[in-house]
C-alpha cells in the first residue's frame, strides 16, 4: 500500500491527481488544497472558499482521499479558531496544512496549534532551506524545531525533504514530535538514506507534491533507496497511516 | 510497461566540493547503472566545474572511464585555456556558468565555430544543483539566456543542454539545440516530452547526484515504446554520442 500524504488540488486539476494517482498504484493520498492561488496573504474568504474547493474535491474521490484545512495565520484568530473546527468536524479533513503566509515560530499559529493537539491531529507545514527565492515568511527547519518544541504534544509533518535536506535532516533529529516527508524538489540521491540513519524510517513518509512534481519521479527516491524493505513499508505507508489514523 | 535499453548523456564523476554521493566513483556507478538497463553514457567529471587545472581533470576523467566499456568520457573545454585545439573527443563540454565566461563572448563563438568545423559537438550543463539547494557562497547563475544566441552562431553542430527545467526549453528555437530530462519534471510528463521538437530529447539521469529511477520513469509514463526508445537511446545515437 502506497498513502501519498502530500499532494495538491490545484485549480481543475483534482480529478487529474486523482488518476495519476491510481495509474501510479498509489492507493490513498492528501490533498493539501490550492495554497498559493492568492498569493501569500489570502483574506479570510478567500480560505474559506479555497477549503470549500478541498472539501468538494476530497468528496469526489473520498473512497481515496482526504484534505488537509489550510489556514493563513495573519487571518484574525478567532477566523483561525472557526474555520479550524469548521474544517475538522467535516469527515473530509484530517489535519491543517501551513504555506508561506507566516513563519512558524510567529505565536499566532498557537489557537489552531491547540485545537490540533486537542483533537491529536497533525499539521503539516512547507519547509525549505533556500539560497535563493525565499518568500517573506518562508519557515526552514530550525523554525519547525522551534515550533515542535512549543508544542511538543502535536504531530508535525515537515516538508520537502528534498527542499530541507542534510542541515535540515539534523535540525529536527531532537524533535520526535517531527516527521520529514520526502516531496518535491529534485530526487536527490542519499537523501533518503540520511535521513533514515539520523531520525529512523519511523519518521519519515512519502509525499509527491504533485501537481508541481511527478508520482513517478518521487516515487523512485524511495524505491531506489538504500533502506530495507520493512523501512520503505514503513515510509510509502505505515507511518502515514498511524499518523493520521486513516 | 516499456521496456528501454538507455543511453545516459548526464553521468557526473569524482567529487562534488558541496557533499559525497553513494556513486560517485565508476566502479559504483556502473553497476548501479546497470541494474536500470543503462548500459552506456556521457561521463563529466564533478572536479572540473571548480578546478583550474583542466587539463588535469580531463586525463583523470579518462583513466577513471577507460575500464567500462559504453562510458565515454566528456573532457571540458575552456576558450580561455588553448588546449581546446588538440581535443579528439567528439563531444566536449562547455560549463560556462561554473568557470565564468560568456557563451556569446567573441573568444568563445571563435572556439567554438573552430571545434565545429572540425566536426565536434557541444554539451552545455546549465547547473548541477537547484540554484535555492547551492552554497550561499557559491551561487552559479545558469546560463538559459545565453543558449539560443551559441546554437545560432554554430547553426550547424548540435548543441546538448544538460539540467534544464521544463519550460526552460522553450526558450531556444534553434533546430540544433537538444536537451536531457534530470531536471525535467511537469506534471504531465508525457504530454510535454511530445510536445518537444521530435528527436531532440536525449535521456539524461544526472547521476551520481539524481536517483538513476526518477528519470527512466519519465519514460514509463504514458509513451510508446518506441517514443520512449527515441529518448532513451535512439536520439543519442543519432548525434554519434554513443560509443
Amino acid at each position: 500500500m502506497i498513502l501519498d500524504i502530500h499532494t495538491h488540488n490545484f485549480k481543475g486539476r483534482a480529478d487529474e491527481v486523482a488518476a495519476s494517482a491510481a495509474a501510479h498504484g498509489i492507493d490513498r493520498f492528501i490533498f493539501l488544497g490550492d495554497v498559493l492561488r492568492y498569493g501569500d496573504q489570502p483574506t479570510t474568504e478567500q480560505i474559506r472558499q479555497l477549503n470549500n474547493e478541498t472539501q468538494a474535491d476530497v468528496r469526489r474521490h473520498f473512497d481515496h482521499c482526504r484534505g488537509f484545512c489550510f489556514l493563513n495565520p495573519d487571518n484574525p484568530p478567532e477566523f483561525l479558531v472557526e474555520e479550524a473546527n469548521r474544517c475538522l468536524d467535516m469527515p473530509e479533513f484530517i489535519g491543517i496544512k501551513m504555506e508561506v503566509c507566516t513563519n512558524c515560530r510567529s505565536t499566532k499559529l498557537d489557537p489552531f496549534m491547540k485545537i490540533l493537539e486537542e483533537r491529536n491531529l497533525v499539521l503539516l507545514h512547507h519547509c525549505w532551506y533556500k539560497t535563493t527565492g525565499k518568500h517573506r515568511f518562508e519557515s526552514d527547519p530550525s523554525d519547525i524545531a522551534d515550533l515542535a518544541r512549543r508544542f511538543p504534544k502535536v504531530k508535525i509533518v515537515m516538508a520537502h525533504l528534498c527542499g530541507i535536506g542534510i542541515r535540515g535532516v539534523e535540525d529536527v533529529v531532537d524533535c520526535p514530535n517531527v516527521c520529514i516527508d520526502t516531496s518535491g524538489a529534485q530526487p536527490e540521491a542519499g537523501l533518503v538514506e540520511y535521513a533514515v540513519k539520523r531520525i529512523g524510517a519511523e519518521r519519515i513518509v512519502y509525499g509527491s507534491d504533485a501537481t508541481c512534481r511527478t508520482f513517478g519521479a518521487q516515487l523512485a527516491k524511495i524505491r531506489e533507496a538504500d533502506i530495507t524493505e520493512a523501512e520503505r513499508n514503513l515510509i510509502f505507508c505505515e507511518n502515514a497511516r498511524r499518523l493520521l489514523g486513516w | 510497461m516499456v521496456k528501454v535499453a538507455a543511453f545516459d548523456v548526464n553521468l557526473s564523476t569524482g567529487r562534488w566540493p558541496f557533499r559525497p554521493y553513494r556513486y560517485q566513483t565508476m566502479e559504483r556507478m556502473v553497476p548501479h547503472l546497470a541494474l536500470y538497463g543503462i548500459k552506456g553514457g556521457l561521463v563529466r567529471s564533478c572536479q572540473a566545474a571548480f578546478s583550474s587545472d583542466l587539463l588535469a581533470e580531463n586525463e583523470e576523467l579518462e583513466q577513471a572511464c577507460k575500464s567500462f566499456a559504453g562510458f565515454a568520457p566528456l573532457p571540458v573545454v575552456n576558450p580561455a585555456y588553448g588546449f581546446w585545439r588538440d581535443m579528439q573527443s567528439h563531444a566536449l563540454l562547455l560549463l560556462p556558468s561554473f568557470q565564468n565566461y560568456s557563451l556569446l563572448d567573441g573568444r568563445t563563438v571563435d572556439m567554438a565555430r573552430a571545434l565545429a568545423a572540425k566536426g565536434h559537438c557541444f554539451v552545455i550543463s546549465l547547473r548541477e544543483e537547484d540554484e535555492r539547494a547551492q552554497h550561499p557562497l557559491c551561487q552559479v547563475k545558469a546560463p538559459t539566456a545565453d543558449i539560443q544566441g551559441f546554437a545560432e552562431a554554430v547553426p550547424n553542430t548540435p548543441v546538448v543542454v544538460l539540467n534544464c527545467y521544463a519550460g526552460e526549453n522553450k526558450r531556444w528555437s534553434a533546430p540544433n539545440v537538444y536537451f536531457d530530462i534530470a531536471f525535467f519534471e511537469p506534471f504531465d510528463i508525457t504530454a510535454a516530452l511530445r510536445d518537444a521538437p521530435k528527436g531532440r530529447v536525449l535521456f539524461g539521469s544526472h547521476a551520481p547526484f539524481f536517483t538513476v529511477s526518477a528519470a527512466l520513469s519519465k519514460l514509463e509514463d504514458g509513451l510508446t515504446q518506441e517514443e520512449a526508445q527515441a529518448i532513451a537511446s535512439d536520439n543519442a545515437k543519432a548525434l554519434k554520442l554513443s560509443l
